[in-house]
């Protein structure tokens, strides 16, 4: 017995050692840690909120108010009578999906508080053909247009002041998890989007922007959470990078990383907020067909860190450091071109910095607005491989303030 | 003799008594500007044709004119400030960019005028307008970029009994109805002056004080307050509403300021 026992554990160690060549160690798709879903307490999904904006509104654009103009309306009565004897646009605008003036978009009435049409109405004031756009889709629905039904539930003007609702918090964080998902992972959803919201609830309208002062889409977003696959579906269809480059991400964002932390001291725990892929000269006139990706990482002091890293070459083609906003207003104003500027910005490069780069030259250029902080000035620090940091120094405590930006091109070629 | 020597040495001692006492505290008004002087500056030899509008305040144009020549002086902007503006005659070629992309680091502007005749010339235009208590604060040089006329910008801020005036961070968080800085800009270039922009105001004393928190005791506040032991200047801090503003005497350190008249913290 003794002797079977010894040969079966003798079998057994080759057995042990298939075990071990099976668990191989596998790169995590990401350095960064993944963003968490949490749930927002205070979530509103209906259209309370929109409700109760309008309840206390008193006056405003009358054309970017969800309703017609006492003028229109009148007009449209008159048309009516003219559309039921046989009157008839010259376009069709029912669930229109591109280019949209005027649109009017069937809806599933579980999902948006029993309204089952929503209209879309112009900044500008509505031509006779654009009214009997309207009523004509009402009629093929098998409803009489009414203006007076036109409500912040059923009707969006001229990119509203406001309308419908809004992604939740919560939702907008859910889905940068699952765009995460979609890129480094491949996640899909099985249901494809598509911007018709009768089919399932979700939808988006691509707008003329000059019609809707400059909004150029309306999304149809369900009077409820959505589900992770509906926000899934959403990811997949407004993702604008390369699908081909996603299996690359994870290489490219520890590049970034690396060189975030050699040119502005970076630290290494930072959240990755956000990541693509281009062209740079899409980007930036400067360059040219480099391929880039971009990303941007937070750090809990609020200081956020975000560049372009040309992916073949490794180098950073623009990055910047953004500070918190701190500062009080500063009535303050000094002379810009003290050498103790130059000074300053010199010592802010030597420490940002984790190499050796020597600086090549310093200069002022000139007195800056800080936004809320007043006044300071703005160096050009240009390091010896040509690549340049811009420095705002606040006046009133002599220190960066704003944002720092690095890029590899040197001054005089923005010229 | 003698009776004539006591009354002159009692004299110089109440004399010496009034130029120690320190006004502490004003109220602000919109300045006072030479009318003529700002019509001549901006219209040359045109000012006599000069012609108002309807607005509010006044705003002097050339009829046929559409945009420049133009200057106005608006009494209605509030917090105590005059709005200050005059724009000759410019052809649309000659318009400059003062901008940071156009700053000449040299200091020296892409024109045949220098640095130091800009000063004079805009000196003498303060001058002229009546301004007798500004003081240079920056000249910076334009003309980097080829295709812009070189300029330089001269900006002057304002002081008062020889110190300059900072409005506090409190009056700046309405950005519909804050005050703009008590600064003046002008932009000059070989076609003589391009523009002269700003806000001035003058101080009527409400107050009058004999002594003021020392150096070393604002110092001591400023520390107290975990800032350096220290201060950076004296100055005149202006706060108040569109209404009625006011400046008051106190110590600076760095964006924060201390009442020079009983340490309080002001800001």
């Amino acid at each position: 017995m003794k002797k079977w026992f010894l040969l079966l554990l003798v079998l057994a160690i080759p057995a042990t050692g298939f075990a071990a060549q099976e668990n191989e160690v596998v790169t995590l798709p990401t350095v960064a840690p993944l963003l968490v879903a949490a749930a927002e307490p205070g979530a509103d999904y209906s259209s309370a909120p929109v409700g109760e904006f309008y309840a206390a509104y008193v006056e405003g654009d009358e054309y970017q108010s969800p309703r017609m103009t006492a003028e229109e309306a009148q007009r449209a009565a008159a048309l009516l009578e003219d559309y039921q004897s046989g009157a008839r646009p010259e376009q069709d605008v029912l669930n229109k999906e591109t280019d949209v003036v005027v649109g009017v978009y069937t809806l599933n009435p579980e999902d948006y508080e029993g309204e089952t049409l929503f209209t879309l109405l112009p900044v500008t004031p509505l031509t006779d053909e654009e009214i009997l756009e309207v009523i004509d889709a009402f009629a093929q629905c098998g409803q009489t247009f009414d203006p007076a039904a036109l409500t912040y539930k059923n009707c969006m003007r001229g990119g509203g002041i406001e309308s419908w609702r809004f992604f939740q918090t919560e939702e907008t964080e859910r889905r940068a998890v699952l765009r995460d998902l979609y890129i480094r992972m491949g996640f899909v959803s099985d249901t494809p989007y598509t911007p018709q919201v009768y089919d399932d609830g979700l939808g988006m309208a691509m707008l003329d922007p000059d019609s809707y002062c400059g909004l150029d889409y309306f999304l149809f977003l369900p009077a409820r959470a959505m589900t992770d696959d509906e926000l899934l579906r959403y990811v997949i269809y407004t993702e604008t990078s390369d699908p081909a480059e996603y299996g690359n991400y994870a290489v490219y964002e520890k590049q970034l990383r690396l060189e975030m932390s050699r040119l502005f001291g970076a630290p290494l725990a930072m959240t990755l907020e956000f990541e693509t892929t281009a062209v740079m000269g899409e980007q930036d006139a400067d360059y040219g067909d480099e391929r880039a990706y971009y990303a941007c990482f937070n750090t809990p002091d609020g200081t956020s860190y975000s560049g372009y890293i040309d992916v073949d070459t490794s180098e950073m083609l623009e990055a910047w450091l953004s500070f918190p906003d701190s500062l009080a207003y500063s009535d303050l104003h000094l002379d810009p071109f003290d050498e103790k500027w130059l000074t300053i910005a010199k010592e802010t490069v030597q420490t940002l910095r984790s190499d050796d780069a020597m600086i090549t030259d310093a200069q002022s250029m000139g007195e800056v607005w800080l936004n809320e902080g007043g006044y300071g000035v703005m160096v050009t620090v240009v390091m010896e491989n040509g690549g340049y940091y811009l420095i705002t120094i606040a006046y009133q405590n002599e220190s960066p303030a704003n944002v720092i930006t690095y890029e590899f091109h040197v001054p005089e070629q923005q010229e | 003799m003698k009776r004539l020597l006591i009354a002159v040495l009692l004299c110089l001692l109440v004399s010496g008594f009034a130029s120690a006492d320190t006004v502490r505290e004003y109220t602000l008004q919109p300045a006072e500007i030479n009318v003529e002087a700002l019509l001549t500056i901006t219209f040359e030899d045109q000012a006599k044709n000069a012609q108002t509008d309807d607005r509010e305040y006044l705003f002097y144009e050339l009829p046929g004119y559409d945009g420049r020549p133009f200057c106005g002086l608006d009494d209605t902007v509030g917090f105590g400030q005059l709005r200050l503006s005059g724009y000759p005659y410019l052809p649309d070629s000659e318009h400059p960019s003062v901008f940071t992309d156009n700053v000449e680091p040299s200091g020296v502007a892409k024109c045949s005028l220098t640095s130091e005749e800009a000063l004079q010339k805009s000196e003498a235009w303060l001058k002229a307008l009546g301004i007798t208590d500004a003081y240079l604060q920056s000249v910076t040089a334009y003309g980097k970029l080829e295709k812009y006329t070189g300029v330089y910008l001269l900006a002057f801020g304002q002081q008062l009994n020889g110190l300059p005036v900072y409005w506090a961070a409190a009056t700046q968080r309405d950005e519909w109805t804050k005050p703009q800085s008590n600064r003046i800009e002008i932009i000059i270039g070989d076609s003589g002056l391009i523009s002269l922009y700003g806000y001035w105001s003058e101080f009527e004393p409400v107050s009058r004080e004999t002594e003021i928190t020392s150096e070393v005791d604002a110092g001591a506040r400023f520390s107290a307050m975990g800032l350096e032991m220290g201060y950076d200047e004296l100055c005149y801090l202006l706060t108040g509403t569109r209404d009625a503003a006011m400046a008051t005497l106190a110590y600076r350190y760095q964006n924060r300021f201390i009442s020079a008249a009983d340490g309080s913290v002001l800001q």
